[in-house]
């Protein structure tokens, strides 16, 4: 069912007289048009039943009077039928009738009606309008729902995670709007490759959406082509010769990608940004009312890429300062052995507010480890706020408990509305106890040398609420005892029970290794599974 | 990451204090909604939270419960929880809020609970 509004088309002609099938067939072939022919109603109803919808006459001239039913019910029955709703009916009555015979078959859904005897020019001018009329609704129809998955494709768009997901969706988009195959190009988060996303629905076998990478060059190859270094949008058609050069230049010479002419549809948001192309075959750009969709699709996914890269560039960014914060290295003091790991969150999470250190002080050596609730800029610069507060406290010479009350006073006036979990364990300088003040942070482990672990338990309330600590807890510790101290997102599952997450990392604890590097690998890679939160683990052996 | 996983209604009791109803997770991704839900309820009167339905709760969340504490705080009146698991007063024991956020097994008897000023 294709042509221009008024060209050629193929007209089903429904007469059970041989005579007028014969005389109204050679007028309509005589203006150019195909028909295919049928003597009563059962007969044209298989005709359409079995005729590919690609092939389906465009329109039918049907007579009133026919054997088996009226020509009034084979056009509702054509009106009814998912493929051929669509198909325009003109009637044809032998007869002279009056006007109500005629309004009924327009009621009943034909598009025309013409009374015996007919003029030829009538029946061309007829058929003309109709196919005219039926092939611009059709048109508009098929804009409609092609905006449509215009819309749908652009939240596909926004909700796609990483760059495979959105050159997959910006391909399947492009097939939506009618591209028989796509290609969706752009560059990955570290700017060495560019990640292609391949949809070809008619491939035999394997998956519809293939995805290959490419080195970056392509895409100056392709902005080469187009955009050059302008932003906007950009359409350019390259022939079979250009686009094999294209793809042979670059590794993709047998990478089963169609081959041309080809339409490159690329848009770029930003100077100095590289480009989303979209690689379609010429003809699905053909079409003067529906070339505009392509680029807006290639524009909506190149905002997309946008917003993407800006959020990994701010997650970069976040988490290089909070590595800056956190100690470049420990120190080393005799009898005690330190071991310590930091894994940020995912990064698609949000940047938290982890941090670890160690201070030797002339009270003997402390440990903290602490999170700043939330995830945010603000959690991170006040982390580093924290530590540097706690150096700076611990130096000066200040007890456990003291240092929290510091601490607390410090967050409530310079960051009021945070909360943060710390907790401090000072060792002795002769390694004989621990001194334990936790301002509402997971507790501490300790394992004995003989293996068995216990939790240190005793606790105060967490800091940014400006509330008096309790005093520290003393623990007699012996030689070979190890001190594990870690943030919450190691144990904390969504939909887990945090006593489980406590008692298993006890479990773990009590199993691991003796040394530590070993010890604290096996931890994070068994507890981290679900991570979505940073984590932080810092291990102590005494000697 | 649905932001829907948390439901939120506000009522008022007859009794004379703010009802925040919680149904579903409070963490990271819900809990700037519960932040403006309770930023809405009156300032001069005490807060219950409803937490019968609350399945999820992280140290995010637990941190703006402590925003509705220190709200209630600073406007003199104050502030009680109703229905809270078994593993969210864990967290909050572990945090030591326990003793600031006190919790009754109903919203009536959290009402009950309640100083009253003057």
């Amino acid at each position: 069912m294709t042509g221009s509004d008024a060209g050629p088309a193929t007209v089903l002609v429904l007469d059970d007289n041989d005579t007028t099938r014969y005389v109204v067939g050679s007028w309509l072939r005589r203006a150019g048009h195909t028909v295919v022919e049928a003597v009563d109603g059962t007969q044209a109803l298989a005709l359409l039943e079995r005729t590919p919808t690609a092939e389906l006459p465009e329109i039918a001239v049907v007579d009133i009077s026919l054997p088996d039913m009226t020509g009034f019910e084979v056009c509702e029955r054509i009106k009814s039928g998912p493929r051929t709703a669509a198909l325009p009916v003109v009637h044809i009555s032998a007869t002279a009738i009056a006007a109500s015979d005629r309004t009924q078959g327009l009621h009943r859904g034909a598009d025309a009606y013409l009374t015996e005897p007919i003029d030829p020019a009538e029946l061309q001018a007829t058929v003309t309008a109709v196919l005219r009329y039926a092939r611009a609704r059709r048109h508009a129809e098929r804009l409609a729902a092609r905006v449509a998955a215009l819309h749908r494709s652009t939240l596909a768009l926004y909700g796609a995670t990483d760059t495979d997901a959105l050159v997959g969706a910006a391909a399947l988009g492009a097939i939506r709007l009618g591209a028989a195959r796509a290609t969706a190009i752009a560059l990955g988060p570290d700017r060495d490759a560019l990640h292609l996303a391949h949809h070809d629905p008619d491939l035999p076998d394997g998956p519809a959406v293939r995805l290959l990478q490419a080195p970056p060059v392509l895409l100056d190859v392709i902005a080469h082509h187009t955009l050059g270094d302008a932003t906007g949008t950009d359409t350019a058609l390259l022939d079979a010769e250009q686009w094999h050069e294209v793809l042979a230049g670059h590794g993709l010479g047998g990478a089963g990608l169609p081959a041309g002419p080809v339409a490159l549809v690329v848009a770029r948001t930003k100077p100095g940004r590289p480009l989303l192309a979209v690689v379609v075959d010429r003809d699905a750009v053909a079409d003067p009312d529906e070339r505009g969709l392509l680029p807006q699709l290639t524009q909506a996914g190149a905002l997309a890429l946008e917003a993407q890269r800006s959020q990994a560039e701010e997650h970069a960014l976040a988490l290089t300062l909070q590595r800056s914060f956190l100690p470049s290295r420990l120190p080393a003091v005799p009898e005690v052995e330190l071991a310590v790991r930091y894994e940020p969150a995912s990064a698609r999470s949000e940047i938290g507010g982890d941090f670890y250190e160690a201070i030797d002080t002339p009270a003997g050596l402390l440990l903290a480890i602490g999170d700043v609730a939330g995830h945010s800029l603000e959690a991170a610069m006040a982390m580093g706020e924290l530590r540097h507060a706690l150096r700076a406290y611990a130096i000066e010479g200040h007890d456990p408990q003291t240092l929290l009350h510091r601490l607390d006073a410090l967050l409530t006036r310079l960051r009021p509305g945070l909360t943060a979990t710390v907790c401090l364990v000072l060792i002795a300088p002769d390694r004989r106890s621990v001194q334990v003040a936790n301002a509402g942070h997971l507790p501490p482990l300790l394992r004995r040398p003989d293996g068995s672990t216990r939790y240190l338990t005793e606790h105060g309330i967490l800091l940014g609420l400006n509330v008096p600590q309790p005093p520290p807890v003393d623990h007699p510790v012996e030689p070979g005892s190890t001190l594990l101290l870690v943030t919450d997102g190691l144990i904390e599952v969504p939909g887990e029970h945090l006593q489980t997450g406590l008692d298993s990392l006890r479990d773990a604890f009590a199993a691991a290794p003796a040394a530590l590097d070993p010890a604290a690998d096996l931890l994070l890679s068994s507890f981290s599974r679900a991570q979505t939160d940073d984590v932080a683990l810092l291990l102590a052996r005494l000697g | 990451m649905p932001e829907y996983a948390l439901t939120i209604e506000v009522r008022t009791h007859p009794a004379g204090a703010s009802v925040v109803v919680l149904a579903g997770e409070l963490d990271f991704h819900t809990a700037p909604r519960l932040h403006r839900a309770v930023e809405g309820t009156a300032e001069d009167l005490p807060l219950v939270l409803d937490l019968t339905r609350l399945g999820f709760c992280d140290s995010v969340g637990v941190a703006e419960l402590l925003f509705a504490f220190r709200r209630t705080r600073a406007a003199g009146t104050a502030l009680a929880l109703a229905g809270t698991s078994l593993d969210l007063r864990r967290l909050l024991a572990m945090a030591g809020v326990d003793g600031l956020l006190p919790s009754h097994a109903t919203v009536d008897a959290a009402v009950d609970a309640l100083p009253r000023n003057g």
